[in-house]
């Protein structure tokens, strides 16, 4: 997913043949002349023409000057929610339309709406504007889609003009289903088109701004922008003599990050290498950084780390594999920014089941020692593999040896061959549960879990058992291996 | 000095061969086999009671001993210390591969109520204060003039001999003291 790209607009976009943009799932839908579908920014990307011109205007442009403050004036560096793209067609005319993170304080929020016409020219830039309380009317009706644009502005000229009486809406409705994998996606009825369950429909409003109608002077009751009335851009007919009708449709965005003048330094400043880091970050994990940021003022030791993270992530590094822990940064923080999966495991899934204490079987050895020995103790922890989430076993095949005084020193009391059992199981199932939690939904290599869980075992044991040991892969033991079994009543009674 | 001691490691650890893909090979390999030789020579010839029994004629009295667990190297003797709320436990470990010995001590927090002991935490010798260096004086007098044996250098604990794996401990991980007393430092 790419929430959040900076993204270009591009002045000099090739043909827009409709094949370009050709995706088999979606076709078209209204009953009309009109044709509307969301565009994936992947399939953008993979238009070769898009591609290069795009990267042309990237490698131009990029990056914006922090200073540019005014997303208006400097069009041609502008945030923009690449998740949602609309693409609506209507006669000859193209338009893609996309949400635009601002970081001016307005009441307004913004759409990109790139214009093409007859499918043939390059684009033309314009930026829709709506009235936040007109979005907040239909939001409540459950349509901020439908919201009237309160004006457009060519990004060329900087001209703009108020969508008034200029603007006439078309109704439609689209059929939509879900795919097998959940996602929303048009329902143009044939069999095999990848819909699974129930279709529904829903309705869209299209707007459509006549640009002929404020350049050719009528339109009436409106009252012409002063920068728009008399610099005669549409009258002389720059756009080819034909003015465009622009269809758009607002999109909104529930996952965008608030831009902040600070955040838009950052992703401005992000080397190349850095941004693709960012781009592959899902939502939750850019807010993670960004609360991360914001809590500590964006200085600029902290935004370093935070670049580092973020190339680590491009250049695919695992988290042991690179030492944040020497950073003034948690391993824990990293982890929760990589692989934000960790949520999605819940505690049901790793919680294990109970050793059961009649594993055990403590045989005196010494004056005043006892031991058992075990064979294939293991536990399941579910990690972040190659192939995603899954359940890894940890195994210990070998017999894991376990001793502890039958007679601590005073005031302890003595620990029978029961009571050793099920202090040593207590110890094992505190260790796996242990480890589980620090450690599920990782990308940690085997062995790493592996001595984690040793270790705590040891000491978790040791506490119980008044100075006990374990030794995982004891060279020799005089007692007789029992075979581990767990007990999901947990850990049974042995005392 | 380091040398000595890597080489007189070197008789019981074999190198290269991984004590858990291999432990078959490991299990039958000279080195191993002296260390059980070792082990069980020092289990039976009564080396531990006259140890013990040396103390007790200087009047240092241990409040426990233990026989050698499994595949340690050493004999422990241990000896607590009882204060209000925590207990002190110091733990004389002494090589049976070599004569040489090491004193830990850990700091053991109690339960308020039942005064049964709760977790252990290692500390430095000198963090028992001056009340007890008379007491480990007393260990060490017994331990380097009556039983002839070297405090174990502390700075070579933590020495890595290379390639040498042993039970649970990996290759890369096995330190001098690991092959000369136990295989968990506390």
């Amino acid at each position: 997913m790419h929430p959040l790209l900076v993204f270009l607009a591009f002045l000099a976009l090739g043909s827009c043949q409709n094949e370009n943009f050709q995706n088999e799932n979606v076709q078209e839908h209204f009953s009309s002349d009109v044709k509307m579908r969301y565009v994936s920014y992947a399939d953008l990307l993979n238009n070769r023409k898009f591609t290069d011109e795009a990267k042309d205007a990237i490698s131009k442009n990029f990056p914006v000057g922090s200073t540019n403050k005014d997303l208006f004036t400097n069009y041609f560096g502008v945030y923009i929610d690449t998740t949602k793209i609309v693409e609506i067609i209507r006669g000859g005319d193209l338009t893609l339309t996309m949400h635009v993170q601002s970081y001016s304080q307005s009441d307004t929020k913004h759409n990109l709406v790139l214009y093409s016409k007859n499918c043939v020219d390059s684009f033309i830039p314009f930026i829709a504007a709506y009235r936040q309380e007109d979005l907040a009317v239909m939001e409540a009706a459950g349509h901020i889609e439908d919201t009237k644009p309160t004006s457009i502005m060519d990004l060329e000229t900087d001209s703009k003009l108020v969508a008034g009486p200029c603007a006439t809406s078309v109704t439609h409705t689209v059929h939509l289903c879900r795919d097998a994998n959940g996602n929303t996606q048009m329902d143009n009825g044939d069999l095999g088109n990848g819909c699974v369950g129930t279709p529904w429909d829903e309705t869209y409003t299209v707007w459509t701004i006549d640009l002929n109608c404020m350049g050719g002077g009528g339109g009436g009751a409106g009252n012409p922008p002063s920068n728009f009335g008399g610099n005669g851009f549409y009258n002389t007919g720059v756009h080819g003599g034909s003015f465009p009708n622009i269809n758009t449709n607002y999109v909104s965005c529930s996952d965008c990050l608030e831009m902040t003048e600070e955040l838009a330094d950052f992703i401005t400043n992000l080397s190349s290498g850095e941004l693709i880091g960012w781009n592959d970050l899902s939502f939750p994990s850019q807010r993670t950084i960004v609360n991360y940021l914001e809590a500590n003022n964006y200085t600029s030791n902290v935004v370093a780390l935070v670049k580092k993270i973020i190339l680590a992530v491009a250049q695919n590094y695992t988290i042991y594999g690179y030492n944040f822990e020497s950073q003034t940064i948690s391993a824990e923080f990293v982890s929760n920014i990589l692989y934000p999966e960790l949520d999605d495991v819940s505690d049901e899934d790793t919680e294990e089941n109970g050793p059961d204490c009649e594993s055990f079987n403590f045989v005196q050895t010494g004056q005043n020692w006892q031991e058992a020995a075990l064979t294939n103790i293991h536990f399941n922890i579910i990690i972040l593999g190659p192939n995603g989430l899954g359940a890894f076993l940890v195994p210990f095949p070998t017999a894991t040896l376990f001793g502890c005084k039958i007679n601590p020193p005073a005031p302890n009391p003595s620990i029978t061959p029961g009571r050793a059992g099920y202090l040593s199981a207590q110890a094992l199932l505190m260790s796996m549960n242990q480890t589980i939690n620090k450690y599920k939904g990782r990308k940690i290599p085997p062995m790493m879990i592996d001595t984690y869980f040793q270790e705590k075992a040891k000491k978790n044991h040791a506490d119980k058992t008044k100075g006990g040991i374990i030794n995982f892969n004891a060279s020799s033991y005089s007692v007789v291996p029992t075979p581990y079994q767990t007990n999901f009543l947990g850990i049974g009674n042995c005392n | 000095m380091q040398e000595i001691y890597l080489n007189i490691a070197g008789l019981f650890y074999p190198k290269s061969v991984d004590s858990y893909s291999q432990r078959e090979q490991y299990l039958k390999s000279p080195e191993f086999k002296r260390l059980v030789i070792f082990n069980n020579r020092f289990k039976t010839n009564g080396s531990s009671e006259k140890i013990v029994s040396t103390f007790s004629a200087s009047n240092v009295i241990f409040s426990d001993k233990q026989s050698i667990i499994s595949m340690d190297r050493c004999l422990t003797l241990e000896h607590h210390i009882y204060e209000k709320s925590m207990v002190y436990e110091i733990k004389v470990n002494i090589s049976y591969i070599f004569p040489v010995f090491c004193i830990e001590a850990s700091e053991i927090t109690v339960d308020a109520e039942t005064l049964e002991w709760k977790s252990f935490k290692p500390i430095q010798l000198k963090m028992l204060g001056a009340k007890y260096s008379e007491k480990i004086e007393k260990i060490v007098n017994v331990l380097e003039n009556q039983l002839h044996l070297n405090a174990f250098p502390k700075e070579f604990s933590k020495i890595i001999l290379p390639r040498v794996s042993f039970e649970s401990i990996l290759s890369g991980k096995f330190t001098l003291y690991n092959a000369f007393f136990k295989n968990d430092k506390p």
